[in-house]
Formats: C-alpha cells, structure tokens, sequence
C-alpha cells in the first residue's frame, strides 16, 4: 500500500520521544503502569533510573519518586494515552511492580522482586529474585530466578527454567513447562495443556504436578527419595524401568502408590484425562 | 484409632454408616476432641441446609445484551452454554470436595480439621475430607459456591463492556474449558461418589473457576 510522503511525515510527527534519566535508590521500587505497548527493562551499574519513551505527542511521560517507590506513567490532557513503548534502565537491585493491559513486559538483568500483570500480552523475566506475574492471554517465561516464582496465567503457556526457588505455576488453556528447577515446593496444574517438570526432589519436599486434560512428564534423578500418589481416572501411567516401580494401594489403576529411596519428599502426579509420566533425567 | 484417623470418617457417622464398635468408639472420641466436635456440627448444619435447599431460578439472561454490546455474536455463547445447574452433593461429596466457601466481600471460611493434609491417603471406603493445598483446613460449600459463582458472573457482566472484545472472548473460553472439566469429574463421580481422587480433583476444578472469575471481575472493574 502506498503512503503519500506528507501523510508518512505526519505519522512520524505524531511520534514522540522522551529520554530522561533521574537519580534513585538501588532498593527502591519502581512502579510502571501502561495501558498499551512494551515495557522493556535492562540494567546497569548506577545509581540512575533512565526513561526512553515513544508515544504520542499529546501524551506526557510523568515520574514521581516517593519514599522508596518511584512511579512511571503516562497521561494526556483530554482522554486515556495511546500507545507507549518503555525503553527502561534501572539499577540491578531494583524491584519492579508492572502493569498494563495491552503490555508486553520484557525484563533482564534484574536481582530485585519483580511483579507483572498483563491482560493481553506476553511476560518474559530472565534473572530476579521473587517472582509474582500474570497473563490472561500471552505466555509467561521465567528464567533464571532466585527466590519464589509464582506464576498464573489462563490463555498461554508457562515456562519457568533454571530456578532456585519453590515454584506455583498454573494456567488454564495451555502448557506449563518447568525445566531446571531446583526448589522445596512446586506445585504446576493446568486444566488443558501438558504439565512438565524437570528438576530435582529434595528430601522432605512437596512436588504437585496437575493436569486435567493433558499429559504429565516428572523426570528426576533415579536416586530421587520420595512417595509418589498417582491418579487418573482415565490415563495410563509409565515409568522409566530404571525406577524399578512397585505399585502399591488400595486402587491400583486410578489412584496408587509407591515409593523411591527412603520416601521422604511428597510427590503428587494428577491428570484426569491423560498420560502420566516418570522419566530419568 | 487416633484423631487424625476420626476426622477421614466423620462423615460416616453422621450418615451411620459406621458398625456398632466403631461408632462407639468414635462416640468417646468426640468427647475428648473439640476439633472434631466442631467437624460434626458443621457437617451436620450442611447437610440440613443442602437437605432445605430449593433450586434458586438463575438471574435473567445476560448475555444476549452483552453479546450485542461487545459486538460478540450471541450464538458463540449459545454453542457451548454455561451450566446453571444447581448441584446437589451427598454429605460424603459436599465434605470431600473442598469448596470454597466465598463471602460477598471476599472472606473464606476455614474449617480446621487437625491433622489432615491434602496428600494424606484415606482411609479405605472412607470419603475423603480434602485439604486443598492448605495443610489442616477444608473448603467447604455447595450453595454458597453457585451463590458466589453467580454473584462473580454478575459482577463480571455488568463491567463487561469495560474489557475489549478479545479479553472478553479468552476469558469466556476458559471459563468454557472449566466447565468441561467440572462437568467430566462430575459424571464421573457421579459413578464413584467416594472416590478420593476424583472429589479432589472436583474441588480443585471448581475453584480455579471462583479464582478465574474473580480475576476477571476485578480485570473488568480496573479497565478503563
């Protein structure tokens, strides 16, 4: 489609950029509401919280620092913003409360807390410490966090790799996948999707991994101490022959029992409608 | 028998479905055991209210109206409708399944039960008093989980408008998705209404849909 040269101009006129930087605390928090467009945060080694932004002309980019919270967003004169796209740069130890409801938040480098909530929009977190995010329709991706994650989303998928941390996953239409989890209490369930985990079983941990229409894979090291209960009302369960699985319990088929080593962890394996599966690592 | 033990067969006795030494024995328990004299009583107001329930018509049909507004076309509701149903739970069911029990405002009413932990394997023929995810604590419902799921829907349509049409279309899929699930462990525990796994399961179900709804109430209330 042809665009006239004085339309192209006009449009890129309408655009704006806002580029400040403002002295803050390494532990404050920022807070970062936006209606719609991406939140994109990298770090650096000062003391400094820069702000890029791209939005449109009639929108003004307010900050307000108080206490130990400083707080980014957008306003116009008559009406709600449009679209801004954050560009942030904020001290490695901050923590982040991020919200929107058409936004995609993209976040790196931070060791602070990080909080995010999207209606629309996909959330991927690389490093952190807790880690609270939610997405009614976009995918959730957590990795390398240090410290608890929670996640729950409804339309999208969860991947949550390389944590030391406990974990609570959910979702309801689609997967969730935890990959290199090394942590006390994880509990993933989705109603539609397959759930997954690959990580360790520390003694005298709880492990839930849930599904109602889709499969479950546990794969864990085969020296893995702890009681599993299995159920399904409809699906099969399989074990790695390396596990030397004995069942056990009053209904074997739907809802049994065994136990690895000396049993100490709790290890809960549901799926109403599909496979159940133990796997080696 | 000790405590722990009691509390997986409470539901028994109050239908008297223990033998004559058991009964006695659970008898001298709860004489001993405030926490499981609480439990009694509570079963036993629950089963008397399910018993008086009446089915409460649903609230007029919303969504015609708001299917018009958010430009939604009245029969993607129509193809995979809601269940209004109201349910009724045997005593076993209502206790087993782990309800949540949620206030108008919010609240949620905890019965403790010492000793019961939601990977505690039950007792054999024994319906199962579910903790769901809250070591020492039951969710308890029926009535007041449809009164709280209509409650939430209502809230939800009358702030509807404030989502754009494509949230609204995620979020009624899902709740759609829950209601096929809801609806499986049902017929299926419809076949096997002790089955521990499956008023777990059940439960669980049901209160990822409280959980979905009140997101998206409050989704809806803050848009703008």
């Amino acid at each position: 489609m042809a665009i006239s040269l004085p339309v192209a101009l006009m449009a890129l006129a309408a655009i704006q950029q806002t580029d400040t930087t403002i002295a803050v605390s390494p532990t404050a928090r920022l807070d970062v509401a936006n209606q719609a467009g991406a939140i994109i945060v990298r770090t650096w080694n000062r003391n400094e919280l820069r702000v890029r932004a791209e939005h449109g002309s009639r929108d003004i980019i307010e900050i307000e620092s108080r206490g130990s919270v400083v707080t980014l967003k957008a306003r116009r004169r008559m009406g709600m913003p449009a679209i801004v796209d954050y560009e942030l740069t904020v001290p490695v130890t901050m923590s982040l409360k991020l919200g929107g409801i058409h936004a995609e938040v993209d976040v790196t480098g931070v060791t602070g807390d990080i909080s995010a909530e999207s209606i629309e929009g996909d959330i991927i977190v690389r490093g952190a410490g807790n880690v609270n995010l939610g997405s009614v329709e976009g995918d959730i991706t957590v990795i390398g966090a240090r410290g608890q994650v929670r996640v729950h989303g409804v339309d999208g998928d969860i991947r949550v790799s390389d944590v030391i941390g406990d974990v609570s996953a959910e979702t309801i239409d689609g997967d969730v996948t935890l990959h290199g989890i090394d942590g006390a209490n994880i509990d993933a369930s989705t109603i539609d999707g397959e759930v997954s985990y690959h990580g360790t079983i520390r003694e005298g941990g709880r492990y839930r991994l849930t599904s109602h229409d889709g499969d479950v894979i546990c794969a864990i090291p085969t020296n893995a101490n702890a009681s599993f209960t299995v159920a399904t009302f409809d699906g099969e369960f399989e074990a790695d022959p390396a596990f030397r699985v004995q069942v056990t319990g009053a209904r074997p088929g739907r809802r049994f029992s065994f136990v690895l080593g000396n049993g100490s962890a709790q290890v809960e394996l549901e799926s109403f409608d599909g496979s159940i599966l133990l796997r080696r690592q | 028998m000790s405590g722990d033990q009691w509390t997986a067969r409470l539901s028994e006795f109050i239908d008297g479905e223990l033998d004559q030494g058991e009964h006695e024995a659970l008898e001298r328990h709860l004489m001993e055991c405030g926490d499981c004299r609480e439990s009694v009583a509570l079963l036993r107001r629950v089963r008397i209210r399910a018993g008086a329930l009446g089915d409460r018509p649903p609230q007029a049909d919303l969504w015609p109206g708001i299917a018009a507004r958010i430009g939604v076309h009245a029969d993607a509701m129509v193809a995979a409708p809601r269940s209004r149903r109201r349910w009724t739970f045997t005593v076993p069911q209502l206790a087993a399944a782990g309800l949540a029990l949620l206030l108008a405002g919010g609240g949620t009413v905890w019965v403790g039960l010492g000793g019961m932990h939601g990977s505690a394997a039950p007792a054999a023929n024994a319906p199962v008093l579910a903790s769901v995810g809250r070591p020492g604590g039951v969710l308890v419902s029926g009535h007041a989980y449809d009164a709280a799921i209509a409650d939430l829907e209502a809230v939800l349509a009358r702030n509807r408008d404030r989502l754009d049409s494509a949230t609204v279309q995620v979020l009624e899929e899902s709740l759609r998705t829950i209601d096929r699930a809801i609806d499986r462990a049902r017929l299926a525990l419809e076949a096997d209404p002790r089955d521990a796994y499956l008023n777990t399961h059940l439960a669980e179900t049901m209160r990822r849909k409280l959980d979905l709804l009140r997101r998206a109430a409050d989704f809806a209330s803050v848009s703008l």
